[in-house]
């Protein structure tokens, strides 16, 4: 039943009143139309109990990176012995932008017959997932229609996007004993000459420094070549709520998440173990791990991290749970931090963690928006003063800091840093 | 166009020539509820159209243009409904099978409709008040029945 309905419903009832005030014969038989219109529509409306239908919902991919747009179909074929006519409406989910097709079918099936919505969207980064399709079911007036919900599953995560970084060969103080790419400072297995020292047996013949041998009679000697090994890395996205800014469609949080999944990516390329925490309002965790899979862990992660409100408990990094990365990891840190946030480098320093800042400049961010009038640019070199004081307390910690201001790319900074770092022998 | 001409010609063979104009001014109206066929729109136009039949029925209009004008007026809002639900997308071969149905159900209800119509004014019934409020009474109760149904079906 839907507002036609009721409108004619309404119609043959006044009608009806009139005809009977005024007493006037032609006015009751103009009601007539009326009800043989309401009445071939309820007895054209179907069975509701003889309907069978069959769903499918097709996409092309289960994982996008949100530039390409993604085609979903959905096929309803009647399986009933009745011909029914139907009108399908899909909702767009929020993000989503429809670039072609349409979301709504109308169509009558004869017994057997199927009919496909097809149409393709571009999304913000998330998770999108359909349960069911929703159809209505009508006569062929659309007077009656009953609301038919079959489940129809789909899932697509939309990813964010990466920004391919070159290699960088880090130097961290520790390494994880497993073969890699970064020179371990110890002797063994390698390809640069770390030593020499005396032959032990069951050391290979070929590492036998012979000239060394010569000239000490009755000794051998070996060489020792460096070890190289990979770094453990460890990566916190701040998402609070209270870090982020949110300028028309721009988010700073994006350009963080985006930055992460760059680094989650280069390190992994080299071979590096990588582990994530997500903290904010809902906390995300990719646990330590290597290669490709690592990867979809730490992307399936970042699609899914959003800003949330967060309780006032975990208002504070400090209370991100930072033994949940190995002793003596690498710590990187995205956040654009807040004036209390200091206390959480101390205590990555005093786990012995070697830790490391990429701080989103919120000030850059905001400045473009405002206006230039004197007040406003007093207002943004005191939070400049600000921010440069809080970050040169952090880098005071021998804590590596990079003031990253957004629309400038990311690696050169970050390359930059740690060839500093490396120098100072901290990386 | 038809259901105006009708009630113009029915107003102006009685000589209501207010009722005429009045006729006349409701071809801008569905003119401009096609263009904006929203909300109750349409159902206003509707309305007034039947509102203006019954009045030129009491007036002393014939009463087959006034039955006629108001059944074409109920074919022309059922159109609009359906034209606005349709959109752009009446190009697919579905979409033209389900117009075509849907045509057909009209063209069926209301032919039938104004047909039965035509032929009940020409038999000369006359039913006592009494019976008259019986046949009411019991028109109400099937819907009201019918009303019933609907919704248990919507709700399944």
């Amino acid at each position: 039943m839907n507002d036609r309905t009721l409108t004619v419903g309404l119609m043959i009832f006044i009608l009806l009143i009139v005809a009977l005030i005024t007493r006037n014969g032609d006015i009751a038989w103009m009601i007539l139309p009326f009800l043989v219109y309401l009445g071939v529509g309820i007895l054209q409306t179907p069975n509701l109990e003889k309907l069978s239908f069959s769903v499918k919902r097709k996409l092309e991919q289960t994982r996008s990176t949100g530039i390409l747009s993604i085609v979903v179909g959905v096929s309803l074929q009647n399986k009933a012995l009745e011909t029914v006519h139907l009108a399908i409406h899909e909702a767009a989910q929020a993000g989503m932008k429809i670039i072609d097709g349409e979301l709504s079918q109308w169509a009558t099936l004869k017994p057997g017959e199927s009919t496909e919505l097809n149409y393709s969207f571009t999304a913000a980064r998330g998770d999108y997932s359909w349960e069911s399709l929703r159809f209505m079911v009508s006569d062929p007036l659309g007077l009656i229609e009953s609301e038919m919900i079959l489940p129809a599953n789909a899932t697509i995560q939309v990813r964010p996007q990466i920004k391919k970084f070159k290699a960088i060969s880090l130097r961290p103080q520790n390494t994880v004993h497993s073969p890699g790419s970064i020179p371990a400072r110890l002797g063994g297995r390698g390809t640069d000459f770390f030593g020499i020292r005396e032959y032990h047996s069951g050391d290979p013949l070929r590492t036998l420094d012979w000239r060394l041998t010569a000239r000490h009679p009755h000794k051998l000697f070996t060489k020792e070549f460096e070890q190289e090994e990979i770094a453990e890395i460890g990566l916190i996205l701040d998402a609070r709520q209270r870090t982020d800014l949110r300028i028309g469609n721009e988010s700073l949080f994006e350009h963080s998440i985006g930055a992460t999944a760059s680094l989650a990516e280069m390190f992994l390329h080299q071979g590096h173990r990588v582990s994530l925490h997500v903290f904010g309002g809902t906390m995300l965790n990719a646990f330590p791990g290597y290669g490709k899979t690592q990867l979809h862990r730490i992307m399936s992660c970042l699609s899914k991290a959003k800003i949330e409100a967060e309780s006032r408990a975990l208002g504070s990094l400090d209370f991100i749970p930072i033994r949940m990365f190995p002793n003596h990891a690498l710590i990187i840190v995205i956040s654009s931090l807040t004036s209390t946030d200091r206390s959480l480098f101390q205590r990555l320093r005093a786990y012995g963690y070697q830790a490391f800042l990429i701080s989103p400049d919120p000030i850059d961010f905001a400045s473009s928006m405002l206006s230039q009038d004197p007040t406003n640019q007093l207002a943004i070199r005191a939070a400049r003063i600000e921010r440069r004081l809080q970050l040169n307390e952090i880098a005071q910690l021998h804590i590596p800091v990079i003031d990253w201001q957004v629309r400038q790319p990311l690696f050169p900074l970050v390359r930059n840093a740690l060839t500093r770092s490396r120098g100072q022998r901290e990386f | 166009m038809l259901s105006v001409l009708c009630l113009a010609a029915g107003y102006i063979i009685a000589g209501q020539w207010i009722g005429a104009c009045a006729a006349i001014l409701m071809v801008p109206a569905w003119l401009f509820v096609r263009k904006h066929p929203d909300a109750w729109l349409p159902s206003i136009c509707l309305f007034t159209s039947v509102g203006l039949a019954v009045v030129g029925r009491l007036t002393g209009s014939p009463p087959g243009l006034m039955i006629c004008s108001s059944g074409v007026a109920l074919a022309v809002w059922d159109l609009l409904f359906l034209d606005n639900t349709m959109g752009v997308n009446s190009s697919k071969e579905q979409i033209r099978q389900y117009e075509n149905k849907h045509l057909q159900a009209l063209a069926l209800a209301l032919g039938s409709g104004l047909l039965v119509t035509f032929l009940g004014r020409l038999l000369n019934l006359q039913i006592p008040f009494v019976v008259m409020m019986l046949l009411v009474a019991l028109l109400l109760f099937g819907f009201e029945r019918i009303w019933g149904t609907i919704k248990k079906q919507s709700i399944h």
